[in-house]
């Protein structure tokens, strides 16, 4: 190796180290105390109840506390009825925390493997689809919103790429630049630096994500056979 | 405020790398929070909400050092000037043998801090966004409202700067040769 290739290794290793510096830890107890009282009066939304309850009858706050409850229940469902929304940043998030193995993936070589974790980590997992010619990973699962989904990451080109997929039911697409590339429509996003192209097929909601192109994204996305 | 609230660890850490004392970083970053919350209005939706913050921390760090009649801002250029000359022209001796990644794992978060606090403003900018945010050059080069080409050269020298002040500490540690 000559001095200037190892010389370029180690500023790109000090690259490296410098993004780990990222998933450090920060402590945030204080700042967020000091934070929020340090914020205008005028947010604190606690203020008008404390004015208006004297007024309010017994009987009337008993009605008022079921009105708000059944309010709150029926939000709560809805809320976990209908699909999470894949928003770009939410999505980065979750391809830098499987790529920085943040939660844990379990680190497999063949598809047959993907599922097996899957099915065991989540029996309701969707099967993972086939994704041919790519270097595997590892796999996990993440959640969203109230939701689940099942990532499998690959080494395409020397790049992590991260496969998202759910159930069309649970996961959906944000409205966004959608392409039609061979008849496939795909909604495609960034967030981070993170480039995503997202579809729905059959039933499943994927999302391919990763530092390559979206075009060469879309092109690995069209390989993917339900 | 939902929109900033999950992203204060980034203006905080970024605060605290950037200046030594904690305290002062914590005033920073608090500054830099309540002005987002104030101009909320001004976020164009559906762009960059960390870019955004981290844009505020640093026009708030310029004008704080502006305040303080601090000549900080005015040397600034002197001081990548300064970090210029010392850099090395000689061959770096690192032995062929010995992994870089091993040996910057040997440091801790910590004295890695440290060498960035020892680096310019600028350049400690310029890695703070771009290696340890993970920014793009184009973002890194709004942020700062400089062309993309100085942030690649400030990116390149800060690495070597650092590169040569770690080698240096791994020496004493008898990391390496």
């Amino acid at each position: 190796m000559s001095e200037q290739d190892h010389s370029d290794e180690v500023t790109q290793a000090i690259s490296k180290r410098l993004a780990k510096l990222r998933s450090r830890p920060v402590d945030l107890s204080t700042f967020d105390a000091r934070l929020k009282a340090a914020l205008p009066p005028s947010t604190d939304s606690s203020r008008p109840h404390v004015l208006l309850w004297p007024f309010v009858s017994p009987l009337r706050a008993v009605a008022a506390s079921l009105v708000v409850g059944a309010l709150l229940a029926a939000v709560v469902l809805l809320s976990s009825s209908s699909p999470a929304l894949a928003t770009p940043q939410r999505m980065a998030d979750i391809y830098n925390s499987a790529v920085d193995r943040k939660n844990h993936p379990t680190t497999v070589s063949t598809a047959n493997e993907a599922r097996e974790v899957l099915r065991r980590k989540w029996p309701d997992a969707p099967v993972v689809p086939e994704v041919q010619d790519l270097q595997l990973m590892h796999c996990c699962v993440h959640e969203i919103g109230r939701k689940q989904m099942a990532c499998v990451t690959f080494l395409v080109e020397e790049q992590p790429v991260t496969l998202a997929f759910a159930s069309s039911r649970d996961v959906r697409s944000p409205h966004g630049e959608t392409k039609v590339i061979d008849g496939q429509s795909f909604v495609v996003g960034s967030a981070d630096g993170v480039n995503m192209v997202m579809s729905e097929r059959g039933g499943t909601w994927m999302c391919l994500m990763g530092k390559l192109s979206v075009e060469r994204l879309s092109e690995i996305a069209r390989t993917i056979r339900d | 405020m939902e929109l900033f609230w999950p992203h204060r660890d980034v203006v905080v850490r970024t605060a605290r790398v950037l200046m030594r004392h904690q305290a002062e970083a914590d005033d920073l970053a608090q500054e830099t929070m309540l002005k987002a919350f104030r101009a909320v209005d001004r976020f164009e939706a559906g762009t960059d909400a960390r870019a955004w913050l981290l844009t505020i921390l640093r026009n708030s760090r310029v004008d704080r050092l502006r305040s303080n009649a601090v000549r900080a801002t005015v040397s600034l250029e002197a001081v990548v000037a300064a970090d210029a000359v010392q850099e090395s022209s000689e061959p770096h001796q690192y032995a062929p043998s010995t992994d870089p990644d091993l040996i910057l794992e040997q440091f801790s978060d910590a004295e890695v801090i440290d060498a960035l606090q020892e680096l310019s403003e600028d350049m400690r900018w310029t890695l703070l966004l771009i290696d340890v945010e993970g920014l793009d050059h184009a973002d890194a080069a709004q942020i700062l409202q400089v062309p993309i080409g100085t942030i690649k050269s400030r990116a390149h020298r800060g690495r070597l700067i650092l590169r040569d002040r770690l080698e240096s500490r791994a020496k004493q540690m008898r990391l390496i040769r």
